[in-house]
């Protein structure tokens, strides 16, 4: 075991050197530290509708949002109608027109989970369906809600991960 | 049967080898080209900024001397461990990747924008050859190697006995 390390220390070093030295006498050479800017998120403030009442689901930023989006436990329901889906949507999200609720249920929701967190987003600020798909969702006992009410236009502006298609061509993830 | 197919020295060897030819061909053309490379680290957004560049100028560097370990035969099990780790390595980031759903070349044998994307067969290729790499570390093969070559003892081919 220890001669293991010790060869392994011994390759790690060897590599340091040759992989920093290399790149040190090369005129085309990187620099050690390079700049890479942090992702630009605009104003961080969270856009709450006028109809919002007390007992809805928290309202969330682009910030929080694209955080959820990484986080792999994390739903996104897209609140908006097929069409707009189809020509654009957040990568991974699910599609559950709130206009189409119960058309669309059966299919949904077995995708979901009640202890899952869920982001609902519809077009941007104009529109609504996001927080009504909210409350619904609530009345069905699903806690862990949230509503990205910037939407699909704040998402989009922001050049976020997005991707077209319907909901039956969903492999996008796995890609 | 199978743990004598398994633990055969030529077998060994070629599991040895065939584990050295990847992993120098995987590290040429990111030692080529650092740059691109580095982009590609910074696309799988799980590294701070500051770490990339010398990630990316060491990493291959590694996977270079490995390989050519693994062929020469020798430190044959620390290349096989380094080699083991880099995969472990590797299976978690294009995990990660894969989760958030970033769709990004792999960046593994080419620097290539073009390269091939990443998906789920991607992971079961780095299985596949960490189980190479488990292999070549536990049996520690010296069949046709440099470590034979200078240290003749007998027994030389039995399992796991010193670097």
């Amino acid at each position: 075991m220890k001669k293991l390390l010790i060869g392994m220390a011994i390759l790690a070093i060897a590599a340091t050197v040759l992989g920093l030295g290399s790149n040190a006498m090369n005129s085309s050479g990187i620099p050690l530290i390079g700049y890479y800017p942090e992702i630009e998120y605009g104003p961080d403030s969270v856009i709450v509708p006028p109809s919002a009442q007390e007992g809805d689901p928290p309202f969330i930023t682009l910030k929080e949002a694209f955080g959820k989006y990484h986080d792999p436990g994390t739903i996104f329901l897209d609140a908006r109608e097929p069409e707009e889906y189809e020509a654009g949507h957040i990568v991974g999200a699910i599609n559950l027109p709130f206009d189409w609720i119960d058309d669309y249920w059966p299919g949904v929701e077995p995708q979901l989970n009640k202890n899952a967190a869920i982001v609902i987003y519809c077009s941007g600020a104009e529109c609504e369906s996001s927080l009504f798909e909210g409350r619904y969702l609530r009345e069905l006992g699903y806690q862990d809600l949230y509503i990205f009410f910037g939407g699909w236009s704040e998402w989009e502006s922001r050049g976020f991960p997005t991707t077209t298609g319907g909901q039956n061509s969903e492999t996008e993830k796995m890609q | 049967m199978i743990r004598k197919f398994l633990f055969d020295e030529p077998v060994g060897l070629l599991v040895r080898v065939g584990l050295g030819i990847i992993f120098i061909f995987a590290s040429i053309d990111k030692i080529l080209h650092p740059g691109a490379f580095a982009e590609i680290v910074n696309n799988y957004q799980i590294l701070p900024g500051s770490l990339i560049n010398i990630f990316a100028l060491i990493l291959p560097m590694l996977e270079l001397l490995c390989g050519i370990a693994l062929i020469l035969g020798f430190l044959v099990r620390p290349a096989a461990a380094w080699a083991g780790i880099m995969l472990v390595m590797f299976i978690i980031a294009v995990s990660l990747a894969l989760s958030k759903g970033i769709n990004i070349s792999c960046g593994c044998f080419s620097t290539s924008s073009h390269a091939r994307m990443l998906g789920m067969n991607l992971i079961l290729q780095d299985i596949g050859m960490l189980l190479l790499a488990v292999h070549a570390v536990y049996c520690d093969n010296r069949y046709l190697s440099l470590a034979r070559l200078f240290n003749k003892r007998p027994n030389s081919g039995t399992l796991g006995h010193g670097v």
